[in-house]
């Protein structure tokens, strides 16, 4: 049974056996150990998720905002090679789209971080379920936005696509629950998003512009990826997967560009807050 | 009595023996690390040559030019226009979209380590730097450029004058002749750095990790990589058709010889991490589809290279053991030139000349490599060779194309005028021959 603590507002703590289990069968006193809340920081933390500054082993140890994961370490294979496939995607999206607006400059960062913090991450995961090997193509994308080469850009940039298809596949192949496995996934992500996002804002404003796209491409990634099972969802359970589109849309109105407004949208906590509600539906959708 | 003891012991011993060497055969060899530590070593320097030696003033105006888009017809393209640093000087797509708006022909191809090449680009036509040097730049569909033109516009350049001078100071002006040297020393700087490979090689066991060192077993053993991809380079600098479905004739026509259509030059494996795409045609994307193009998709024709193993099993562990190994040929992170100093070395010298008038072609050497011979004399070359070879002579005294010559086949080349003649085979031009025929007398 997997079980989340979630924080909610001020000092309100809401316990959420979630995703493992439906809401009505939580148990207080089985809950991981807590991660308090200051009392002058309205936070709401995912408990499982240890966020940024905590101790990563060395094979994953990353840069900054440590993708890689520490906690994400823990995962179960499947689960934390299909969240490092799909925050690969997320920087090659926001990425991309910064490309598209000419500014090659900008985007290169996210064309460095998938093969610089996450991919030594999931290295081991992909010799477990017999993905071949594709930082070269990592690097081969990156050099042709460092080229600022669109041509050679858009060549290698299908290259990868075609061969995180095919890594997406081979991780899915053995899930049971293909559309439960997905929403997981998306909440994993969704916790790196909220992660870069605490980075990225200062008293109310974005300071950081490439933690901003970061979780920009992280959460847009994950609107995708959400959308490919909808109508599973929608099958399963229209209600909660109405709710969970609706915390997508809450969570990309966070992003209404590339470039950062100048107020943040949200506070970090009202970033997690949404999150949560997402969270909170995943037990009706297994 | 005795007589029959000693006689069954040497039936069990020959048994014993036959049975060891059956039981090999079945087993891949070892890797003879300290052969191919020797085979694979890299050079301490670089060649350059003697008409061209390198300067620094050279160098750093070659560099300036290549950058320069005063050599294109539009004014917007300069040679690192396709060769881009950050490509590994070439351009990461299959093939480069010329003036007209079209693919060219063939895939830019990488620069690293040309200075030990002996023909250059995929059909080898030139055979010096310098001379491929030129060309682009007036390829209507490339550069676009007007050579003449273009030196005007480069004269009129005080500092451009200024950085002839420095770099010819014994012909300062800027000059077609001078513009190629000064193009050609550059290039002929772009040595690949070091890599985990060649760590191995020095020494460094633990350099490459299991899976890559059973990938270069693989490279050197059954998989037969290296028939083609030999030394440090990992190019016999040969033409070889490796069955790609391209309709594209290749080496054929520059030599006039049908044989080698289809056939290109063996590109090295250097730095191919930040090159792809791969092939004359850029058609393969990634190392796991050129490897299971050798291993599932070559396109069987008669101009097949000879040197092509006929057929290679190779498992789907074994297949992700080569890429590992050749992913160990490139630098971990971006690479940037060594620094390998020059030094002048002249092709074709004969010092230990022989006087023979029947030469040898068995395993791609012509053997004697330099022989003594007298005016009136007939040369015998033997193709007693595997594979087809074009013996050729392409000087201002004598020129003679064998055609195609096939094993078996011995080709005859008089010579009637005293001389130094350098004869190669068109096909493997790595193949040289030096000939000092002089007067019946002086001789």
């Amino acid at each position: 049974m997997k079980r989340r603590k979630i924080w909610a507002g001020l000092s309100t703590a809401v316990l959420v056996a979630a995703p493992a289990v439906s809401q009505a069968s939580f148990t207080p006193t089985q809950a991981l150990p807590q991660i308090e809340a200051k009392a002058d920081q309205p936070l709401l933390h995912l408990a499982q998720h240890q966020g940024h500054g905590a101790a990563a082993p060395a094979a994953t140890s990353g840069g900054e905002g440590d993708e890689g994961g520490a906690g994400a370490a823990q995962l179960p294979p499947a689960l934390h090679l299909y969240r490092g496939i799909e925050m690969i995607r997320g920087h090659l999206l926001v990425g991309g789209e910064l490309i598209e607006a000419g500014r090659w400059a900008d985007a290169l960062p996210h064309f460095l971080h998938p093969e610089e913090e996450i991919y030594a991450s999931i290295r081991d995961d992909l010799k477990t379920f017999s993905i071949a090997p594709f930082q070269v193509a990592l690097k081969s994308l990156s050099q042709t936005v460092k080229a600022k080469n669109k041509e050679a850009y858009a060549r290698a940039r299908a290259a990868i696509e075609e061969r995180l298809a095919a890594a997406e596949m081979a991780v899915k192949a053995k899930e049971e629950n293909g559309t439960y496995f997905v929403l997981e996934t998306a909440l994993e992500v969704l916790q790196q998003a909220a992660d870069e996002y605490a980075e990225a804002v200062e008293k109310g404003r974005i300071a950081n512009v490439i933690e901003y796209q970061d979780a920009r491409g992280f959460v847009m990634e994950v609107d995708r990826l959400v959308g490919t099972v909808m109508p599973a969802a929608t099958a399963k359970n229209a209600d909660a997967a109405k709710a969970v589109q609706a915390s997508l849309a809450d969570l990309k109105a966070v992003f209404p560009s590339v470039t950062p407004p100048k107020q943040a949208v949200k506070d970090s906590s009202e970033f997690l807050s949404t999150i949560a509600k997402f969270e909170l539906q995943l037990g009706n959708l297994r | 009595m005795r007589e029959g003891l000693a006689r069954t012991g040497r039936v069990l011993a020959s048994l014993v023996l036959a049975g060891l060497v059956s039981g090999a055969a079945d087993r891949p060899a070892p890797l003879d690390a300290a052969h191919w530590r020797e085979v694979f070593a890299r050079p301490d320097h670089t060649p350059t040559p003697p008409d061209n030696p390198t300067t620094t003033e050279k160098v750093a105006l070659g560099a300036r030019l290549f950058d320069d888009t005063r050599l294109s017809g539009d004014g917007m393209t300069a040679c690192s226009t396709c060769h881009q640093s950050d490509l590994s000087f070439s351009d990461g797509v299959d093939r480069h979209v010329g003036h007209d708006g079209q693919p060219l022909d063939r895939r830019t191809p990488a620069l690293w380590n040309l200075a030990w090449g002996l023909s250059f680009f995929w059909d080898g036509r030139a055979s010096s730097l310098e001379t491929q040097a030129m060309v682009p730049i007036e390829n209507e569909r490339e550069m676009a450029g007007n050579l003449q033109t273009a030196l005007q516009s480069l004269a009129s350049d005080a500092r451009m004058r200024k950085d002839f001078s420095a770099a010819f100071p014994e012909d300062p002006t800027v000059t077609q002749g001078n513009l190629a040297k000064a193009l050609a020393a550059f290039q002929r700087t772009l040595v690949s750095p070091e890599t985990r490979f060649d760590r191995w090689v020095k020494g460094e066991d633990k350099a490459l990790e299991p899976e890559e060192l059973a990938g270069f077993s693989l490279f050197v053993g059954k998989a037969g990589c290296v028939a083609c991809h030999q030394g440090w380079r990992f190019t016999d600098e040969a033409f070889h058709d490796i069955g790609l479905p391209s309709t594209d004739k290749g080496r054929g026509p520059v030599l006039g010889v049908p044989a080698a259509d289809h056939a290109f030059k063996t590109p090295s494996l250097r730095e191919r991490v930040w090159s792809a795409p791969y092939m004359h045609d850029g058609s393969l994307t990634t190392f796991e589809d050129v490897v299971d193009h050798y291993a599932d998709r070559i396109v069987k024709r008669p101009t097949l290279s000879a040197d092509l193993p006929k057929e290679i099993e190779l498992s789907a562990t074994e297949r992700a053991q080569l890429v590992a190994f050749l992913n160990t040929l490139s630098s971990d992170d971006p690479p940037r030139p060594a620094n390998l100093p020059a030094k002048t070395i002249a092709w074709g010298t004969n010092a230990d000349a022989v006087a023979a008038s029947t030469v040898s072609q068995k395993d791609r050497r012509f053997s004697p490599g330099a022989i003594l011979m007298k005016v009136g004399e007939a040369l015998r070359i033997l193709n007693d060779d595997t594979r087809v070879h074009n013996v050729r002579v392409d000087g201002p005294a004598k020129s003679f194309n064998s055609d195609a010559q096939n094993p078996g086949d011995t080709v005859t080349i008089g010579f009637d005028q005293p001389g130094q003649y350098d004869v190669i085979c068109g096909i493997h031009p790595d193949m040289r021959l030096s000939v000092t025929v002089s007067t019946a007398q002086a001789h």
